[in-house]
């Protein structure tokens, strides 16, 4: 079948089983444009306000479903307004595919009318990517983009496809393609010594990060947990795989983890990491981390195996096949005593119980009006922090959140992404006055397609998470961080076509969620003190021992 | 330490590029590089010398690994491998120095390629260390240029070698 380029690009895209793209228009995608015209029945896109905005909904999308994101940009300043949302999605190992035009290869090379060389530019902050300069390898490149972006180590892929290889024709093979990789995969005698040292171990703990959701081993940790009676501690990235109403699911561990999550793990004698990197945030400090315990380290990811943390041993390959051979051949194992050592943590907390009109409150006051199913986004901040914190996590996949980059305007094409990913169910995006002044033209993309989004502005009028620092490190001389905009949230929620409502108390909270109709956005503005604090917190390269609680 | 790696990589465009940001990312600065086709023409091969502590050139080796564009990557050291590095010096002489710096490209193992009244080229092949000991052996006399080929390198024995194994 001949086929011009653009439309062997839908017809892989197909291929690949996506039926959901997001991207904004322009003159050097016109020809890709063109065919997702006439191929809308096949291809649903979603032009949304701004290409950052379509990059990040690409990467919810991608979260949300497991699946492969993809977003499309055209040449130049399309191309360039990708590069936050790829390193985005690189730092956090997302599948994503980013299609970018270019100028006809005749003009590259030449400064020619918006031409960047994004593949140059981006070279750092992706998994791989090509310029297809020959319309003859334009299949098998896609083809290897998705398979480069989903396997292993998942992450971005980027293919820039000059405009003149958009329209030049050739025979479509639908042909299969393989990576000439080796895989990595544990061999026998090193499971042997792994299962020794669990055996040996008296106070197993088990610390998670995204690899576990990445590789779907969220039932296979659930199931080691417990068979050997160890608990569980996640970095941000791996919360959600695991119930949270679990009763050795002991939530965040790190910078602004839950003391028993920090303490539980700094007194264990074995750490069993999976699918975790050991980042400075989730750490502390390296060097006394393996004060007391030796490590398991089990990751896709041979580089990061000793990378931060030096560990007794590392199983390098899928992590769900290697925890359902250590599941199969480890025996079950009660250890009471130390359970209860780690009840003994659990009782002390940063967290206060009381009905004021706190971010704790507020976030469980949210998290009882959502389903098991509802996914969630973030910006960056304090109101992060405090989203992970306090949300009752049940299904996996369900938090959109910006760990590895640290985002700010991360959360709105997210939420917007992980609502397509969930049939357009209710999704509910936690951001604060910083971040949401970043993105919020993205209000238009939800209104259009009148998505569910449920937006929890927590405003503190302050970059709150940076005046926390300038509090604790730099003698409260706040710069720049006292916003006190006069922007009235609920007000531009109306003006963009949404509903707003602006609340001051738990009571209004309340009333405001129980009339929440699915029919669109709604923004409710949650009045809170700039002096909030994210609690408890290890400084940067402290440890345990330095936790500040209240 | 010093150390070399030898890496097969695909043909691709900028590949060299993704090769060598593994090492400037690090901070680690490239001494000598070289880079040929092999006798696939799908595949390239590159060596690269280097200076890093231990931990750094593991997290090296195996972030080149993990590029898609690279198919094999190998560590040498002088136990498994022999390295060459091939360099060109152009110095100028005058009626007496000549004939003693013929004696001595000589003693290195060199060969004459281009001379005038005032001026003789050779080249010579040695380790990397040997050759920089040289030019500086040379260096009492004026250098007028020196071109020095990047390292390369190739595995002993049949055991352990750096080849694609399809
Ligand atoms: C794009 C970007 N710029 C700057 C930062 C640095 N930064 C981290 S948190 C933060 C403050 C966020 O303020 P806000 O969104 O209001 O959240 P809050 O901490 O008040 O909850 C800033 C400026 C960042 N993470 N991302
Ligand atoms: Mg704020």
């Amino acid at each position: 079948m001949l086929l011009n380029g653009a439309q062997i690009l839908i017809e892989v895209l197909a291929k690949q089983g996506v039926n959901t793209v997001f991207g904004y228009p322009g003159g050097a995608v016109l020809n890709i444009y063109d065919e997702l015209y006439k191929s809308s029945d096949r291809i649903k896109h979603v032009i949304t306000a701004h290409e950052q905005g379509a990059v990040h909904a690409a990467d919810g999308y991608a979260r949300a479903s497991g699946k492969t994101g993809v977003v499309i940009a055209t040449s130049g300043p399309g191309a360039t307004n990708l590069i936050t949302g790829i390193a985005n999605a690189y730092l956090d190992s997302v599948p994503m595919v980013a299609i970018t035009g270019n100028v006809p290869t005749s003009m590259l090379g030449k400064d020619s009318f918006q031409e960047v060389d994004i593949v140059d530019i981006t070279q750092s902050i992706v998994k791989h990517n090509f310029i297809v300069r020959d319309i003859k390898k334009l299949e098998k490149t896609l083809n290897e983009a998705f398979l480069i972006a989903s396997s292993g180590r998942k992450g971005p892929v980027l293919v820039d496809i000059p405009k003149n290889i958009q329209a030049e024709v050739c025979e479509y093979l639908n042909q299969e393609v393989t990576l000439k990789k080796n895989k990595k995969k544990p061999v026998k005698n090193d499971f042997k010594r792994a299962i020794e040292i669990i055996k040996q171990s008296k106070k197993p703990y088990i610390y998670c990060g995204g690899g576990i959701i990445a590789g779907n081993a969220e039932k296979e940790v659930f199931e080691l947990s417990k068979k050997i009676s160890a608990p569980i501690g996640f970095s941000m990235m791996g919360l959600s795989a695991v119930p949270s109403d679990y009763e050795l699911n002991l939530g965040m561990c790190g910078m602004h983890g839950r003391y028993v999550a920090s303490k539980a793990q700094s007194e264990a004698d074995l750490v069993i990491a999976v699918g975790v990197r050991f980042s400075d945030r989730a750490t502390g400090n390296t060097e006394k981390y393996r004060e007391k315990c030796q490590v398991i380290h089990i990751d896709i990811d041979e580089t990061e195996i000793d990378k931060n943390v030096k560990t007794k041993m590392g199983l390098c390959g899928d992590v769900k096949q290697i925890l359902s051979e250590i599941i199969d051949k480890v025996p079950n194992f009660i250890n009471p005593d130390w359970i209860d050592e780690v009840k003994e943590y659990k009782k002390i907390s940063a967290y206060q119980e009381d009905n004021n009109f706190n971010p704790k409150n507020i976030i469980e006051t949210v998290s009882n009006y959502m389903n098991d199913d509802t996914v969630v986004a973030t910006d960056v901040g304090q109101h992060q922090m405090w989203t992970v914190q306090h949300y009752k996590f049940k299904n996996t996949r369900t938090l959109l959140t910006s760990g590895g980059l640290g985002t700010m305007g991360y959360g709105f094409g997210a939420a917007i992404g992980g609502c397509f990913a969930n049939n357009k169910r209710k999704t509910v995006f936690f951001t604060s006055d910083g971040s949401f002044g970043m993105n919020l033209n993205e209000f238009a993309t939800a209104v259009t397609q009148k998505l569910p989004l449920v937006i929890v502005v927590l405003n503190n009028g302050v970059l709150g998470m940076v005046r926390q620092w300038q509090g604790m490190f730099y003698d409260k001389r706040f710069s720049e961080t006292t916003l006190e905009r006069k922007t009235d949230f609920p007000m531009l929620a109306k003006a963009f076509g949404a509903k707003g409502f602006k609340v001051e108390n738990l009571g209004e909270l309340n009333e405001v969620l129980k009339n929440l109709k699915d029919d669109g956005p709604c923004l409710i503005d949650c009045i809170i003190g700039k002096d909030e604090k994210v609690l408890p917190m290890i400084p940067p390269g402290g440890s345990i021992k330095d936790i500040v609680i209240k | 330490m010093k150390f070399t790696i030898g890496v097969i990589v695909s043909n691709s465009f900028g590949v060299l590029n993704r090769v060598t940001a593994v090492y400037s990312k690090r901070g680690c600065n490239i001494d000598s590089l070289s880079v040929g086709e092999t006798e696939n023409q799908e595949y390239s091969r590159i060596t690269i010398l280097s200076e890093a502590d231990d931990y750094l050139i593991k997290q090296i080796f195996k972030q080149l690994e993990k590029l898609h564009d690279v198919r094999e990557a190998f560590l040498f050291d002088d136990k498994n491998s022999f390295s060459r590095e091939h360099v060109f010096i152009k110095l100028s002489v005058n009626s007496k120095s000549k004939s003693k710096i013929i004696v001595k490209v000589n003693d290195f193992g060199g060969k004459i390629i281009d001379f005038g009244n005032d001026f003789v080229s050779f080249e010579i092949s040695n380790t990397h260390d040997k050759i920089s000991e040289i030019i500086n052996k040379f260096k009492k006399h004026e250098i007028l240029e020196v071109s020095r080929s990047g390292l390369t390198a190739i595995s002993y024995g049949t055991e352990n070698m750096l080849r694609v194994e399809d």
